[in-house]
């Protein structure tokens, strides 16, 4: 069994880099938890997300490899291409298979895994995005007793996700601006 | 198509375990060295295609003769592939790699776990623009026979043409990826000249053994789904069908390093995931 106050969960689409950098940058060099990020990415194009991601954080950001376990106070972002996978002992797995609502990553397939592996103890966080993968996902985490925090919709480029996770959902846990992220987590953490 | 996703929370380990075994005793093929969360995955993806809601209702589907066994194992395996897929690998390959290959008048590439075959068609043409595809035999296996059928035809669908072309361009294409094929009723059917090398037949990497010795093995997100016994078992059928100095490449988010048989390879490149075959010791 993997062991952690929480196991923070990012997901994202369109216009939701600029808030993943500021929520980055604010997470201190001792945070006590692993952090996933999925957010959409074209394939078959070289990309340095990771390393782009890694200059606004104090703790390094790596992309998934197949098999690896996760560790506390590094970031894992899904590679493009890849649906990501976990197991209840935090290992990660990929899979390549059909997309989903066009996307792979797609975060739906990746929050059911963490919902059912982490169960209470994850925090679903929901970005910008342009369509609605995450919001079935999302029911699972209410499902399991996990925690959702959405950035706000009228603070998003695109409204579209996070607003769909709300409307999926009886109850999120905060529906905040991308700077209060942080405080949010911080919260839930307490 | 969405998964319908509350299949998964039905599934225990032992409801897995158990059909698993039944496929295996009555079909003979064995999924049980496959990873549970890719087979909780492949399952509750073909029990939503099937309208189901049950591993028990799909092995009645199944012993009713409703669902075939070639059909299952089809739907099982994951059989999505890509032309050039990351195509930086593909650039590496014909820098790096293909100086080796040109050294033999003539070599054998193993596609293990090809799906319908756009990838050996992809490496079909840069072999062809280096002007060693005539000394080339290439080998497309997989376990889905639906699959193999299609790749033998050289048909693809005209849906992914422009994904292709940008990746051709991307991997160094010397020439227009149009010049490859020609296009029919929304397909795109391959050039015959191509495919004059290539074979493709079923292989079960987990049940058979080597059949050949090559230059040059792909086997690209196949063992991403199977568990860490498997895989070792597997890459040790890889390597023994490798010559010496013989080159494996493997999806570039995938790794042998910690598995047993690394001993017997270099590790040639770390991002695209090249390993080469050591000489005899």
């Amino acid at each position: 069994m993997f062991k952690a106050k929480q196991i923070i969960f990012i997901a994202g689409s369109a216009g939701s880099i600029q808030t993943l950098t500021t929520v980055l940058a604010s997470v201190p060099k001792d945070f006590e938890c692993p952090i996933v990020i999925v957010v959409h990415r074209k394939s078959n194009i070289y990309s340095q997300l990771h390393k782009v991601l890694g200059q606004y954080c104090c703790l390094p950001v790596q992309e998934v490899e197949h098999g690896e376990k996760m560790k506390i106070g590094t970031i894992y972002l899904a590679p493009s291409n890849y649906h990501l996978m976990v197991s209840e002992n935090g290992i990660l797995e990929l899979d390549y298979s059909e997309k989903e609502m066009f996307s792979r990553p797609s975060i739906d397939v990746s929050v059911e895994f963490f919902a059912r592996a982490f169960r209470d103890k994850l925090t679903f966080i929901i970005l910008s995005g342009a369509n609605s993968d995450g919001a079935v996902g999302s029911k699972k985490v209410k499902k399991f007793g996990g925690h959702i925090i959405v950035q706000d919709p009228s603070d998003c480029v695109s409204a579209t996700m996070p607003q769909a996770v709300i409307e999926a959902n009886m109850n999120v846990d905060f529906i905040v601006e991308g700077k209060e992220i942080i405080k949010s987590i911080n919260e839930i953490l307490s | 198509m969405a998964v319908q996703i509350d299949h998964m929370d039905e599934f225990t380990k032992k409801d897995i375990a158990e059909f698993i075994s039944f496929v295996n005793e009555v079909y003979g093929v064995d999924f049980s060295g496959y990873s549970y969360n890719s087979l909780t995955r492949r399952l509750a993806r073909l029990l939503n295609l099937k309208g189901l809601d049950s591993l028990y209702a799909l092995r009645f589907e199944l012993t009713n003769g409703h669902i075939g066994s070639v059909e299952l194992i089809n739907e099982i395996s994951v059989n999505v592939t890509e032309m050039f897929r990351d195509p930086e690998v593909f650039n590496y390959i014909q820098k790096d790699i293909f100086d080796y290959l040109k050294t033999f008048p003539q070599f054998k590439v193993w596609h293990a776990g090809c799906s319908s075959g756009e990838e050996v068609y992809g490496v079909a043409i840069l072999l062809k623009e280096h002007g060693i595809l005539d000394r080339s035999i290439q080998f497309g296996t997989d376990l889905n026979t639906d699959v193999l059928q299609a790749a033998k035809t050289g048909v693809f669908s005209g849906v992914d043409v422009k994904e292709y072309t940008k990746n051709y361009m991307s991997c160094g294409g010397q020439y227009e990826f149009s010049k490859y094929y020609s296009a029919a009723y929304g397909d795109v059917i391959m050039d015959k000249e191509l495919s004059r090398n290539m074979i493709f037949s079923q292989h079960d990497l987990v049940k058979q053994s080597s059949f050949n010795e090559f230059q040059l093995i792909f086997c690209r997100n196949v063992v991403i789904y199977f568990d860490q016994d498997l895989k070792e078992r597997v890459f040790r059928l890889l390597v023994d069908s490798l010559c010496p100095y013989g080159y494996l490449v493997l999806g570039s988010k995938e790794s042998l390093i910690y598995c047993k048989v690394f001993e017997e390879l270099e590790l040639v490149n770390r991002e695209h995931q090249v390993y080469r075959k050591k000489g005899i010791v």
